[in-house]
Formats: structure tokens, sequence, C-alpha cells
């Protein structure tokens, strides 16, 4: 039987055609990988930006909101919705009776009034002050929101801020002025 | 012997892998495109959707916001704040300034009490009746009385519109009648309330918010100058900007002693908010 040139069986012939295969496969099943992690990803933020906006249509029902009607908006409201969308949720109103703040880290009066306070004009800080620029009242169903002080911002959090009508210039007056409501979603 | 098939059946499986390996790329080229722009439409559309909380937002604190509390509002010395905008550009002007004493902010302080911005936007349109040709103006006068209606919902806006205006929006607040523009002559534009001096908004684009021709005075507000379109969110569109708007029904009680008896009645109105993004400030 004649012995042909570069013929080494049926399958020694198919190896070569095995590494495009191969590579091949491992490209495809890679990029799928990828992509669904990348998809995870994208809905996830979007998700978090859904609560958020879903959130903030409750607490700006109203063009005007004081301390006890955020407790109770947040109590009745604010929380069962974020528990259905399974998100977690830091909300802080602030009067900003002296105008609202442009730049919150700035001590210049003209990008913000409330200076040097700028910690207290965050919209992460905590606390519940009647004094004009620092958190007047808050919320969270996150247990690991302090009681006082600045929240570190989750990663993937959403910050959202409204203008409302609040009590100005003091908590208690019957007269009402600038201030802002801010809501924190992330998961 | 060996058949013709059998000779070249090598080439034939490398050549099926190859093919396999070109599509397996193609398909993941495919797969790249899609994930790269998969939720960029719903990302817009919640972005939007915040946008317009917000302006909404900012439309109902108009109606709760006491016009006192905002007399300590300044111009911050921006120009469109503090001076009017001239066909040659920015002129000083005292009507325009949210800094006056006789004419800015610092005026609201005489208007203690829950006197909301609303209250006195509503009393400066007040003054005409419309369904006798009267047109209504936002001009700070009831009559000829000084009524900051306009400058109330200007130094309103300005802080209310502050993160956005900070971060290249612009914005523009007009109120119209509100019956159907059909039934108005001169249609949209003639359903407008004109402003005569500053106008409530952030923009110095000439071609949406028109020009002050009247040297130190205040005149009423047109495009080109010659009254052919009336500034505002029509024009802003006109000119081929995305804008978003909300709107706002509200209804002015009009008074009419000439007659000799008191006559009353509800005009229906409605504002305007719209917003876009501007490059005017890099341009």
């Amino acid at each position: 039987m004649k012995k042909l040139k570069g013929y080494i069986g049926p399958l020694g012939d198919d190896i070569p055609s095995i590494f495009p295969i191969v590579f091949a496969v491992l490209i495809f099943t890679g990029t799928i990988i990828y992509a669904n992690q990348l998809i995870s990803e994208k809905a996830r933020q979007l998700e978090i930006r859904e609560g958020a906006v879903s959130l903030s249509y409750l607490v700006t029902e109203t063009g005007f909101t004081d301390a006890q009607t955020l407790g109770k908006t947040c109590k009745e409201k604010v929380g069962p919705r974020a528990s259905s969308l399974s998100v977690k949720y830091l909300i802080t109103l602030k009067r900003f009776c002296d105008g609202i703040p442009i730049d919150f880290k700035s001590t210049a009066s003209e990008l913000n009034p409330y200076s040097p306070e700028t910690e207290k004009t965050s919209p992460f800080y905590i606390g519940a002050s009647t004094r004009a620029g620092e958190t007047w009242v808050s919320c969270s169903n996150d247990a690991g929101v302090p009681s006082d002080g600045i929240f570190e911002q989750p990663k993937d959090s959403v910050v959202m801020s409204f203008p409302v009508a609040v009590p100005c210039p003091e908590a208690d007056s019957f007269t009402n002025g600038l201030g802002v409501v801010n809501v924190v979603a992330w998961k | 012997m060996i058949s013709p098939g059998k000779k070249f059946r090598g080439q034939a499986a490398i050549t099926d892998a190859l093919i396999l390996l070109f599509i397996s790329i193609f398909a993941s080229l495919l797969i790249f495109s899609f994930i790269g722009t998969w939720g960029e439409d719903q990302d817009q559309v919640l972005r939007s959707a915040y946008v317009l909380n917000y302006m909404q937002s900012v439309s109902k604190a108009l109606y709760y916001v006491d016009s006192s509390t905002l007399s300590e509002v300044k111009s911050d010395d921006i120009d469109v704040y503090k001076k009017a905008l001239a066909a040659s550009g920015f002129e000083t002007n005292n009507y325009y300034d949210l800094g006056s004493p006789d004419y800015g902010c610092g005026q609201l302080a005489k208007y203690p009490g829950t006197l909301r911005v609303t209250d006195l936007m509503k009393r400066d349109l007040a003054d005409s009746d419309p369904e006798v040709g009267e047109k209504p103006t936002l001009d700070d006068q009831f009559g000829n009385a000084q009524v900051p209606g306009r400058t109330a919902v200007r130094c309103a806006m300005k802080e209310l519109m502050k993160p956005f205006a900070f971060s290249g929006y612009k914005y523009y607040f007009e109120a119209m009648l509100s019956q159907d523009a059909g039934t108005i002559a001169g249609g949209t534009a003639g359903a407008l309330v004109h402003y005569e001096g500053p106008e409530i908004t952030n923009s110095k684009d000439k071609s949406v918010v028109g020009v002050e021709t009247l040297a130190g005075g205040k005149s009423e507000k047109k495009l080109n100058g010659d009254g052919a379109e009336a500034p505002g969110c029509f024009s802003a569109v006109r000119n081929g900007l995305q804008i978003l708007a909300i709107s706002s029904p509200f209804q002015v009680l009009y008074s009419d002693t000439s007659s000799g008896s008191l006559q009353s009645k509800f005009i229906k109105y409605k504002t305007r908010i719209c917003i876009w993004q501007s490059r005017e400030d890099i341009a």
C-alpha cells in the first residue's frame, strides 16, 4: 500500500483543527459569562435608580414638608415601598432658609452660605438639628446608618435632591422658606 | 488506493474549525455591541423622570414658599441675575439686578406673613382681562402699584434651580392663558404672558429669551426685535433644543369696578417651566 506524505491517520489529520475549535468555544463562553455579569450589574444600577425615583415621588407628594410629616411618610409609605423594591434608603431633610448651597464642601459664602459648617450641609449628614443648613430630620431602613454624624456613601448608591418648602426662619415658624429633601438609595 | 474525499479530509476539518472560530468572534462582537447599549434607554427614561420630578417639586414649592423668606437672595454677581441682555450684550440696569434694593429680592421683605410667591405672581397678573383684549404682562405691577410678582418668582427660581443651573442647564419660566390656544388670537404665541423687563430665566441665548431694547428701562421682550415670535420654551424648541417641560394650572381672580358695581371672575392660566442642556456658557 502506498504511504501518503503527511497523512498521519484518520484522527491525526484532525488534531490541528482542535486548537481553533477550543479557542472559539473559549471566546464564546467567556463572552457570554462577561455579558451576563455586565447586564446583571447594569440591571442592578437601574433597579437602584428606579427605587430612588420611586421613593422620591413619595417624599415630594406635596410641596411642603416638616419633621413630623416626613417622619410619618417614611413610616407609612417609604418603608413599605422600599421593602417591596428591595432597596435601602436614607432620606435627609434640610432647612436652607439662607439659600441653597451649590457646593457642600466649599467655604465660599456664595457657594455655601452655611460654611464653615460644611460637613453638616452634606446630604449624608445625620442629625436632628433645627439650625438652618443642618439635617433637620432623617429616616432609613438600614441598621448600619449612624444616629448622628456623617454616613459614608455606599458603593453604587444613587443620590437625588428635591426642593421643598419648610418652616423658616425657625423650625416652628408659620412662614415657609427653602428646603431640600435628599433621597439616597442603594442595595 | 485512497479516495479523493479521504485525501482532503485534514484540510476540510481545519477549514471548518476556522469558520467556527470566525463565527464565534463575530457572535462575540455582536454580543458586546448589544450589551454596550443595553439599558441606555431605561437609564435615559429614569434620568428624565428625576429631572421632571425635580421640576414638579419646584413648581409645587412655589405655592408654599413665602415671599418674605426670599428677601436675602442676591444676584451673586451673575450677569443673568444682574444685568439686562441687550442686542450688544449685557448692560447695567437696575430693573434686572436681584441685589437692587428697589427692584431686587430685598423688596420682598415688605410682604411679611404667609404671602406665597404665587400669591404675588397672581396679583401681578390680576390687572388685566384677556377676554376683553387686555394683554396680561408679568411686569411687577398691579395697575400702577408696584407688586413684585415676577421678582418673587425670579428670586425663588434662582435658588430652587441652582443644582441644575450650575450643571449647565438653562431654564425658562413662563405663564400662559390656559384656554385652548386655538380660541386665543395669535394661537399659542398669543396665549403667552409677555414680559416687560427681566424674564425668569438663566439663559442668555438671545434667540430664546429675546433682548432688552429700551436703554436703562424695561421693554416688552421680543425676539429679533420685531415681535414676530415670542421668547420662551417654544423658541427653545424652534432652535432645536431638547427641552423637558412641566405645566401647572392656576386661576387669577380678576375684579372690575369700572361699571360702578363689583364684577369678579376667575381667569385660567398655567405656568410652564422648561429646562434644557446648554453649551452657551462654553461657546
